[in-house]
C-alpha cells in the first residue's frame, strides 16, 4: 500500500511539474531530481525491509548511506529551479 | 464468429474454436509439455554451465569413505586418548553453561535442541520403505514420461514435501558416479552392481547400475537461529533441518515407489554421497571458500541431501552465480573461523589438507581437525560461524541484498566493496571473537516464521504466469 501511494503522489507531482508548473525544469534538475528520489525510494525500501529483517543497523546505516545522497539531489534540483524561477521572474 | 447462425453453422463454428483453443496452449509458449526443459525458475543472470566452476580432475578422484570424514573417523587424525579428553571437555562444557545458564546454553535451549534432534518421527532408509502401495498394488502400469516430465514432477512433489531446491545429475561411471561413497556411515560397503534389485545385508548395500539418477536436495535454515551460534541455541537449526530432510526423504521414497520406481536413499546422517560435490553438479550452488555448497537462493543457509533412483530424470546444469569469484575475495567465512581451520588463500588448491578431503578437485580444503577440536573445546555442540558470517546468509528482503547478488554475478569488480559494505552493514561491532552475533535470550522472543525460514525471500520466482 506504501508504494501504491508513493508511486500515486510521485506520478501526480511529476505530471505537474511537467505540465502545469509555471517554473520550467531544465534538464539537468530533472536528472538531479529523479536520481535523488530512486535514492529515497531506495533508501525507504532497504531501511523497512531491514526492520522486518531484524537487521535494524544495516536498516539505518543504509537509510543514512542512500537516503542522503538521495535528500541533497532533490534539494538541490528544487533549490535551482526556485532560484531560476525568482531570477525568471524578476 | 459471424451473426446470424444456423445452429448446424454455430456447432461447426464451436468446432473450430475447440480444435484452436486445444491447440493454443501446445504452441504459444512455442513449446509443448514434453519438450520444456525443467528449470529451477532462476533469473537470467545465474548462468548455466556445462561443467561448474570448480575444476575436477577425474584421474585423481576415487569413490570416497565416509567413515574417513572427522565426524566418524576423528581417530584416524587425533589419538583416542586426546580424543577422550576433547569428549569430557565438551561434556563439561555443556554441563557448566546449563547449570550457570549461558544464554544459548540454558535449559530452554537444551531442551528445544534436543527436540529438533530426536522428536518426531524421522526415519532413515537406504531401501525403500517397506509396504508402499504403487502401479502393482493398483493394477495399473508404472508411470512413463519423459526425463524433463519426471525431473518436474519429482521437483514439484520434493518441493511441497519441504525441499527448498531440487537438481538432478545423471551419473556416470567414470565421473559423477565417484560421488557415492565406497562405504557409508555405518561400514557398510556400497556396491555398484550391475543387478535388477537392490540389496541390503549386514556387511554391504548394492546400488543397481540401473538407479542412475541421483535428486540432490536443499532443505532451508533459519539465518535468525543460526545468527545465535556457536550455541546449542544456534545449532537447532542444523539438527531441525537434518531431521526435516529425514521426512521429506522417506515421503520422496514412498513418492518414487508410488510411481513405480525405486528410491535409494541415506541410510543415515551425510550417508550415500558427497552431498556438496552432488548439489555443485545439480546446479544448486558453487562450492564455497568453507568448502560447502553456497547457493545463490539461500546463501549457505541450507543443508543438502541426496537419492539414488531409476526414474529417467533430465539433470540440471551446473550455475555461475559468482558466487564462487565472490569467495576469491572475500574470506568473511575463515576471518570469523575461530578454530582457524579455513583456508585463507586467494585461489583454491589442488593441495588437501588431510584424509578427511577427497582429492581430485580444485577447493579451498578445510582443516577439519581444528574445528571438531575447536567445536569440542569451546562450544560443546557445532559452531556454524561460518555459516552464519557469510554475506551471502542475508534474507534477501533489502534491495540491497538483491543488488548485490546481482552484481556479484555480473560484476565481479565490485565482490570486495560489497565484502566490505556486508562488514560495516551486519557484522556487530565490538566483535567478540567466537561468540554468537546476536543475542540468545533474545530468540525466544522473537515472532519468527514456520521453521524459523522465510521460503519466499530467494531470488527464484515463484510466479506461474
Amino acid at each position: 500500500m506504501f508504494w501504491l501511494i508513493a508511486g500515486l503522489v510521485l506520478g501526480a507531482a511529476i505530471f505537474w511539474l511537467a505540465t502545469a508548473s509555471k517554473v520550467k525544469l531544465t534538464w539537468y534538475e530533472w536528472v538531479l531530481g529523479v536520481l535523488g528520489i530512486i535514492l529515497i525510494l531506495f533508501a525507504i525500501q532497504n531501511f523497512g525491509a531491514s526492520q522486518v529483517a531484524l537487521e535494524a543497523k544495516a536498516g539505518n546505516l543504509l537509510l543514512l548511506v542512500f537516503g542522503l545522497p538521495g535528500l541533497i539531489l532533490a534539494v538541490v534540483a528544487g533549490v535551482l529551479a526556485f532560484l531560476r524561477g525568482k531570477k525568471e521572474a524578476a | 464468429m459471424p451473426e446470424n447462425l444456423t445452429r448446424r453453422e454455430f456447432i461447426g463454428e464451436l468446432g473450430k474454436l475447440g480444435a484452436a483453443a486445444a491447440v493454443v496452449p501446445m504452441v504459444a509458449g512455442g513449446e509443448t509439455m514434453d519438450t520444456k526443459p525443467f528449470d529451477l525458475g532462476r533469473p537470467n543472470w545465474i548462468k548455466e554451465l556445462d561443467e561448474p566452476l570448480t575444476e575436477v580432475d577425474w584421474q585423481q578422484v576415487a569413490r570416497y569413505n565416509e567413515r574417513h570424514t572427522t565426524r566418524r573417523g576423528f581417530n584416524l587424525y587425533v589419538e583416542q586418548e586426546r580424543i577422550d579428553q576433547l569428549g569430557e571437555l565438551s561434556s563439561e562444557l555443556l554441563s557448566d553453561n546449563l547449570k550457570n545458564d549461558v544464554p544459548g546454553y540454558t535449559l530452554k535451549d537444551r531442551a528445544l535442541q534436543r527436540a529438533a534432534r530426536g522428536g518426531g518421527a524421522s526415519r532413515q532408509f537406504f531401501l525403500d520403505p517397506e509396504k508402499v502401495q504403487g502401479p502393482d498394488t493398483w493394477g495399473v502400469p508404472k508411470w512413463e514420461g519423459t526425463p524433463e516430465e519426471a525431473s518436474q514432477l519429482v521437483s514439484a512433489a520434493m518441493r511441497h514435501m519441504g525441499a527448498a531446491t531440487v537438481g538432478f545429475v545423471e551419473l556416470q561411471t567414470e565421473t559423477t558416479e565417484k560421488f557415492i561413497y565406497s562405504v557409508d556411515p555405518d561400514g557398510k560397503e556400497l556396491r555398484i552392481e550391475d543387478v535388477d534389485m537392490p540389496e541390503e545385508t549386514e556387511e554391504y548395500r548394492v546400488i543397481p547400475k540401473k538407479a542412475r539418477y541421483a535428486i540432490v536436495y536443499t532443505v532451508q535454515m533459519s539465518e535468525e537461529t543460526m545468527a545465535r551460534c556457536p550455541t546449542v541455541l544456534g545449532s537447532l537449526t542444523t539438527s531441525l533441518t537434518y531431521t526435516r530432510s529425514q521426512n521429506i526423504q522417506e515421503r520422496a521414497q514412498v513418492f518414487l515407489n508410488g510411481l513405480g520406481y525405486m528410491g535409494l536413499a541415506e541410510s543415515s546422517t551425510n550417508a550415500l554421497g558427497i552431498s556438496p560435490a552432488l548439489g555443485v553438479y545439480a546446479g544448486l550452488g558453487e562450492l564455497s571458500r568453507y568448502n560447502r555448497l553456497l547457493t545463490p537462493e539461500y546463501g549457505p543457509m541450507v543443508r543438502v541431501f541426496k537419492l539414488l533412483t531409476d526414474l529417467p530424470l533430465a539433470p540440471t546444469k551446473p550455475i555461475d552465480a559468482g558466487l564462487y569469484e565472490f569467495c576469491h575475495k572475500c574470506k568473511k567465512c575463515a576471518e570469523a573461523c575461530p578454530g582457524k581451520a579455513i583456508s585463507f588463500d586467494e585461489e583454491p588448491s589442488w593441495e588437501t589438507k588431510g584424509g578427511w578431503n577427497n582429492p581430485g578437485h580444485r577447493a579451498w580444503f578445510e582443516d577439519s581437525v581444528l574445528c571438531r577440536f575447536y567445536q569440542r573445546t569451546y562450544t560443546g555442540t557445532n559452531c556454524g560461524l561460518c555459516f552464519s558470517a557469510c554475506p551471502f546468509a542475508t534474507k534477501n528482503l533489502a534491495s540491497f541484498n538483491r543488488v548485490r547478488n546481482w552484481m556479484a554475478a555480473t560484476v565481479p569488480a565490485f565482490d570486495a566493496t560489497f565484502k566490505s559494505m556486508d562488514d560495516l552493514l551486519y557484522t556487530n561491532f565490538p566483535l567478540e571473537f567466537g561468540k554468537p552475533q546476536k543475542d540468545c535470550e533474545e530468540w525466544w522472543t522473537l515472532n519468527l516464521p514456520d521453521y524459523g525460514i522465510d521460503t519466499v525471500q530467494t531470488v527464484r520466482t515463484t510466479d506461474n504466469s
